[in-house]
């Protein structure tokens, strides 16, 4: 899959609400008070996804929150479903 | 994938817990959604005192059997922030953190809510940084925004934004 591959299906799997959120991303929304709409907001906008070889995870870079402000995620591409591991 | 008809909830399709690799996940678990707003308010003698509100939300998870981790869907993300932001406004919570969260609950920027109620977007930032105590009447407008918002409806939406446009003709009523 290439990253450009890799953002369209990722983006239309947070269109879908084709997502679980991790303890760790969980714990991370609640620190920083990210909300659902900032998560659908962030992957809509974002411009690339960048694949880190180490854990075959992707980093999905360049979207905005609903204030404008930079949010990065990190997810885990599975069959059916996107694992959202990081922000 | 198929986009065909509604989808399952994305937890379902988890095989696996993604933070053990235990493939015993109980789909019908339960967590909660979180979430802590400080609250400043004003005391005798022109002091300030502080106290913060825990809001947790019980929502359905996938929760694996080996090692605990929850796993949340989007779904039910969206019930438990429904859950806290009707407990915020029931329980007249006031400060920065919150009017932030019921703001965003009613789909609104900084810079639109503004608009919306006459003030300058610094304003807004100031309410939800605690740099300024945000005034009783504002915190019932923004709740009112947000209880509207995730309960489908735009009756305060309309009412804020008639107030900004007042008619320019004549207009008739007549009672029933």
């Amino acid at each position: 899959m290439t990253p450009t591959e890799a953002l369209t299906w990722i983006q239309g799997m947070f269109a879908a609400n084709r997502y679980a959120l991790t303890p760790h991303a969980q714990q991370r929304m609640r620190s920083r008070h990210i909300r659902f709409d900032d998560l659908r907001l962030a992957a809509a906008s974002a411009t690339r996804a960048v694949l880190q070889p180490a854990n075959d995870r992707w980093r999905v870079e360049g979207g905005r929150d609903m204030d404008g402000d930079d949010l990065t995620l990190v997810v885990e591409v599975r069959a059916d479903v996107l694992i959202i591991t990081l922000y | 994938m198929s986009t065909d008809g509604p989808l399952p909830i994305a937890t379902d399709a988890l095989e696996a817990c993604a933070t053990c690799g235990s493939k015993s996940l109980n789909r019908s678990g339960r967590t909660e959604v979180v979430r802590a707003f400080d609250v400043t308010y004003p005391v005798g003698g022109g002091g300030y005192s502080q106290a913060t509100y825990t809001f947790s939300a019980d929502v359905p998870a996938a929760v694996c059997g080996a090692c605990g981790a929850a796993y949340l869907s989007a779904e039910a993300l969206a019930a438990g922030e429904y859950l806290i932001t009707r407990e915020l406004v029931a329980r007249g919570v006031g400060g920065g953190a919150a009017a932030k969260w019921l703001r965003k609950s009613a789909g609104m920027t900084r810079e639109g809510l503004a608009v919306l109620l006459g003030v300058g977007p610094e304003r807004v930032a100031e309410w939800e940084q605690d740099r300024e105590l945000v005034d009783r009447a504002t915190l019932l407008i923004l709740g009112d925004l947000a209880l509207d918002a995730v309960e489908g409806r735009t009756r305060t939406l309309d009412r804020l934004r008639v107030v900004d446009t007042p008619p320019t003709d004549v207009v008739h009523v007549r009672a029933a």
